[in-house]
């Protein structure tokens, strides 16, 4: 706590004490002046010194900044803390804010809705205000609806408890946290967005870090591959991107330019013999998460939802996770490209409309082990020979081998 | 080795399969009474022990036993050798690798010690030396070299030769047949016997240590005794394929004055080089599967020359080896030695141009193995100067992205099999500029997430060497991750890679990094953990024990992953094998009929349409199984062998 305020023998102390009247006027100019200072310092913790050092106060006189900061308070403009060293801080509040606790008509309301103002963007649970503050049932559902009609708070939904009853201040969006960022819509994690970016960012990371050769890589390949469709994101100039080479290139200009029309392009590739190749070592233009960032902002694929880079790392590690990407650290800067280049498909994974999600997508690599039926069974376990399922009387095995 | 019912079963099917009923169920009692006397065998097999002894024999001739005599009792006990008899399933890979890394003379040799189990070199030489002049009879004495197969007493010499230095063949003896794990205790016995007599102070303890290996060691090594002669007097210049192909041409490739083997030494087949071998083709069908045919080439010229001298994939346990001594490196002109002509070291990898690729990144040289995290000693850049001079980007010169289908190879190096191919001096294309683009695939080997290669020194235009130990554990990821994403799709994948980043990791906090929906992450995890792979642990907040005040904490359980993915592999072999049966049993007429003498090799003419289909039928299928058979294998070495 506050060390022992001085004796009273202060001037302004006597002169307070002399003129009350004046001694408001003074202490509202004071409180103004403090308040004022406190927002201009950019600093939004203050202890005791911190107030005084601000040069309001003549004569660092603790008594007075002591009425002061309590008449502050009153007005809601000073928010008081306790630390867990037991040193108490002062926050100042928003004058608007500090406005609405005026619209609050009672006590239990005010305490209400300053639970509510603490708890932020993440809400509150309606049991914890009640454990919190002790009170009646019903005085707290009277308290929560007056400020309900006042359009100080609002009931909403939180992801991360959909089954409570959370409450949250009227006048600020719920946080990341509670909503679950922008991969949630309406409170629901929306599956088919998120896959729908992955695909694309999967794409953009193969073309940006395989070079696209005609003669093919020595190995054979017969595949010969489908049209395919690229929503949105790059048009062919940048399948070349590994020969990326300025003034020299053909196809340098439209290299440069960011891949922003949403156009729909289709790749047609030359059958036979085409084939992605890895890049040299040390090669530096492995996209970074910025750079995945910028193309999913300007592709427009994302509506109107904002990522942050934050966001896109967080997509980018699950396509880790997912083995169908690497990262890989050149001169500092982590890139990243495409698992298993040798084997990847030069179609795009984006924007088709087959059920199975598997045509032009990521070419992972086989078990042996799930190549043959005993992998996939669904009664593995079970199977025996001579069992009600084994080997003799094995359907999965005849279909397998197509006899019969 | 812990052997499993499945891995049992897989056991005494193929015994079954290559030897008959009778040896198969001697198999399967002593894998499951552990070790017996003949007495024993007899009260569990309910067999005459004339019978027995004719089973055991089959099997000792094909070293899929232990036995020892008792010095005591005179007494001798019989015990399974699981390893061996899982063995006999890559006989034919085994005789693949033979053929394309030695010979095939060499082949043919090994094939034939397959057969028969171990041998005299005598009786080897009779087998051959008897058909040899035959063979000549009929041919008129110069054809006889095209087909590479052994056509006389001494080129066997050389062959046995060649193989006892390439360690692919060892010498047979009595103790062969012992139990390692046996005779490491009896050691281990005798010599704290020996030491207890003195005070056992800490440095005694050492001591005797040193010496139980260093008396394992020499009981391990005997069967390379005849190769550390034949080193020593340098006979038998081992000779790889590549380099012997030329002179295929010419006839004779074998030392005519090599000496002669003792006649009667018994040889017999050394699986662990063997799979030493076949390791080294599996990890470059892995860096080609990653990166790409050309630089899988480039992979496995690194590791043949790298392992020349390996005896073994992995260090012997019972010698405390903590890794395998043999840290060698090889440099790029050795490699570019080695490499075959015909491989064009030009394709393969894409073109950048010069600003977009920093050679202080890709060149920089790791002195020793990195730690498991990647990216960490990425800030310690090796200095500037011991970069070595770099002109090896410029083959991105020219302004097109053709790849050089027009390469300056010799016509020689494009017309036919690249096995036949003649090294002339002079018509290869310019050495340095190979070399650069043989350094190119060496890089890229070694930026690779998989770490093929570590480049560890600057002599020789770069010096290289592999990390195994590290290297092999990636690879068993790489299965066990194609294992879990056919079994529980990529959200599984995802599920069991973040617990591997995180540890243990609360149930709350996984939803949100795998970007699943909580009732979905709930079901994988549940399945999974039926499956095996993950666990749950539970720690109570406070001691009210109810749901809402647990902590949940997933983890991946590693260990068990791959011994369950292990013995799931067996089952699923032995169920291979089982429908083959099946199937043989339901074709048993047709099959019985083209087993007689006068059908055989005239099929098509003597049966009916009908029945030649239906034989052809049954061969398909037949190699589908056994394909697949051999591709579990393939997993199988990889989790447990390489
Ligand atoms: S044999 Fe048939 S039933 Fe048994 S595990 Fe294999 S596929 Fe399943």
């Amino acid at each position: 706590m506050c060390p022992p305020l001085p004796d009273t023998s202060d001037i302004t102390a006597i002169d307070y004490g002399a003129e009350g009247d004046a001694a408001t006027a003074k202490l509202s100019v004071w409180k103004e002046a403090l308040y004022d200072r406190c927002r201009e310092s950019g600093v939004d913790m203050f202890s005791q010194d911190d107030l005084l050092r601000l040069d309001v106060i003549p004569n660092r006189d603790l008594m007075l900044l002591a009425r002061v900061v309590q008449s502050l308070s009153d007005d809601k403009l000073f928010i008081t803390m306790r630390e867990a060293s037991g040193q108490v801080l002062w926050k100042w509040r928003d004058a608007q804010e500090a406005h609405k606790y005026k619209q609050c008509s009672t006590d239990e309301q005010i305490m209400v809705y300053s639970l509510i103002d603490d708890s932020g963007g993440d809400g509150i649970w309606s049991q914890t205000l009640q454990r919190r503050l002790n009170m009646h049932d019903s005085v707290l559902k009277n308290a929560l609806k007056q400020l309900q009609t006042k359009g100080l708070i609002a009931p909403f939904k939180n992801v991360e408890h959909p089954n409570k009853k959370m409450y949250i201040k009227a006048s600020i969006r719920p946080s990341d946290r509670a909503t679950g960022g922008p991969w949630y819509t309406d409170q629901n994690l929306d599956e088919a967005f998120i896959e729908d970016l992955q695909r694309v960012v999967f794409d953009f990371i193969k073309r940006q870090s395989s070079y696209h050769s005609t003669h093919g890589g020595g190995a054979v390949r017969s595949q010969v591959p489908k049209k395919g469709i690229v929503k949105g994101t790059l048009d062919k100039g940048t399948v070349e991107k590994g020969t990326v080479d300025k003034g020299k290139k053909r196809d340098a200009s439209q290299l440069d330019e960011p891949p922003s029309k949403a156009v729909k392009t289709s790749v047609v590739a030359t059958p036979k013999k085409d084939a992605l190749l890895p890049l040299p070592a040390g090669y530096t233009g492995y996209p970074t998460v910025r750079d995945i960032a910028r193309l999913l902002s300007t592709s427009g694929i994302t509506h109107n939802t904002i990522l942050s880079e934050v966001d896109v790392k967080k997509l980018i590690d699950v396509l880790v996770w997912d083995n169908l990407i690497e990262p890989v650290k050149v001169a500092g800067k982590v890139g990243y490209r495409v698992a298993r280049i040798a084997k990847q498909s030069l179609e795009s994974w984006a924007g088709r409309e087959d059920p199975t999600g598997r045509e032009g997508g990521p070419e992972s690599y086989m078990s042996p082990f799930t190549e043959a039926p005993c992998g996939r069974c669904p009664v593995f376990d079970l199977c025996e020979e001579g069992g009600p399922v084994g080997p003799s009387n094995c359907e999965y095995f005849k279909t397998w081998l197509g006899v019969e | 080795m812990l052997v499993t019912k499945h891995a049992a079963e897989l056991c005494a099917l193929l015994v079954n399969d290559l030897y008959g009923e009778l040896p198969s169920r001697i198999l399967i009692t002593l894998l499951t009474k552990g070790r017996s006397t003949i007495a024993q065998l007899v009260q569990h097999t309910s067999l005459t022990p004339r019978h027995l002894r004719n089973g055991l024999a089959v099997l000792i001739q094909q070293n899929l036993l232990y036995h020892h005599t008792n010095p005591d009792t005179n007494v001798i006990s019989y015990e399974a050798n699981p390893g061996a008899c899982y063995n006999l399933v890559r006989s034919g890979k085994i005789l693949e690798i033979v053929d394309r890394q030695h010979g095939t003379a060499e082949r043919e040799l090994v094939q034939t010690l397959m057969l028969l189990g171990h041998a005299r070199i005598a009786d080897l030489s009779q087998a051959f030396g008897s058909r040899a002049p035959k063979a000549n009879g009929h041919t008129n004495g110069n054809h006889d070299s095209h087909n590479g197969l052994i056509e006389s007493e001494n080129h066997l010499n050389s062959v046995l030769g060649r193989l006892l230095r390439a360690e692919i063949i060892e010498t047979v003896r009595p103790d062969s047949f012992r139990n390692p794990t046996d005779v490491h205790r009896e050691i281990e016995d005798d010599v704290l016997k020996t030491a207890l007599g003195e005070k056992t102070a800490s440095k005694n303890k050492a001591e005797s240590q040193r010496q139980i290996i260093d008396r394992f060691r020499t009981f391990r090594d005997q069967g390379k005794m005849l190769k550390r002669q034949l080193d020593a007097t340098g006979g038998f210049v081992s000779k790889r394929r590549k380099l012997e192909n030329g002179r295929a041409q010419n006839g004779h490739t074998y030392d005519e004055d090599a000496p002669q083997l003792n006649p009667n030494v018994v040889v017999r087949l050394n699986h662990e080089r063997c799979l030493v071998e076949l390791r080294n083709q599996r990890l470059a069908g892995f860096a080609a599967d990653m990166l790409g045919e050309v630089t899988g080439e480039v992979y496995r010229a690194v590791l043949d020359l790298l392992t020349t001298n390996f005896s073994r994939c992995r260090p012997d346990v019972l010698l405390d080896e903590e890794t395998i001594s043999q840290q060698v490196a090889v440099t790029t002109v050795d490699i570019l030695e080695h490499l075959d002509e015909s491989i064009n070291v030009q394709s393969g990898i894409g073109k950048a141009s010069k600003d977009k690729i920093d050679s202080e990144s890709a060149e920089r040289v790791r002195t020793t193995p990195p730690d498991e995290d990647y990216d960490s000693d990425d800030s310690d850049a090796a200095p500037p100067g011991r970069r070595p001079v770099l002109r090896t980007f410029d083959i991105g010169d020219d302004d097109d992205d053709d790849f050089g289908e027009d390469d300056e190879n010799s016509a020689g190096a494009t017309n036919g099999d690249r096995e036949t191919k003649v090294k002339f001096e002079g018509s290869a294309p310019p050495k340095d500029t190979r070399l650069s683009q043989l350094r190119q695939h060496l890089l890229l080997l070694t930026e690779s997430k998989h770490q093929f290669i570590r480049h560890c020194g600057t002599f020789g235009r770069g010096q290289w060497t592999v990390d195994f130990t590290q290297l092999m554990e990636r690879l068993r990821e790489t299965e066990l991750d194609a294992m879990i994403e056919q079994c529980h799709g990529r959200h599984g994948l995802r599920l069991t890679r973040i617990l591997r980043e995180k540890g243990k990791l609360d149930e709350k906090m996984l939803p949100s990094a795998a970007l699943m929906k909580k009732g979905d992450v709930q079901g994988k995890m549940l399945a999974m953990q039926m499956a095996g792979l993950v666990d749950v642990q539970e720690v109570p907040r406070d001691n009210s024990r109810l749901a809402n005040r647990t902590l949940f904490f997933w983890f991946f359980d590693k260990e068990r992953s791959q011994t369950q993915a292990l013995d799931d592999i067996y089952k699923a072999m032995v169920r291979c094998l089982q429908t083959l049966q099946v199937e043989r049993h339901k074709e048993r007429n047709i099959l019985s009929f083209v087993e007689r003498k006068d059908v055989q090799g005239k099929e098509e003419e003597v049966m009916t349409a009908e029945h030649y289909n239906k034989y052809n039928m049954h061969l398909e299928v037949q190699s589908k199984l056994l394909g697949q058979v051999m591709k579990l294998d393939e997993l199988v070495a990889v989790l447990r062998d390489y």
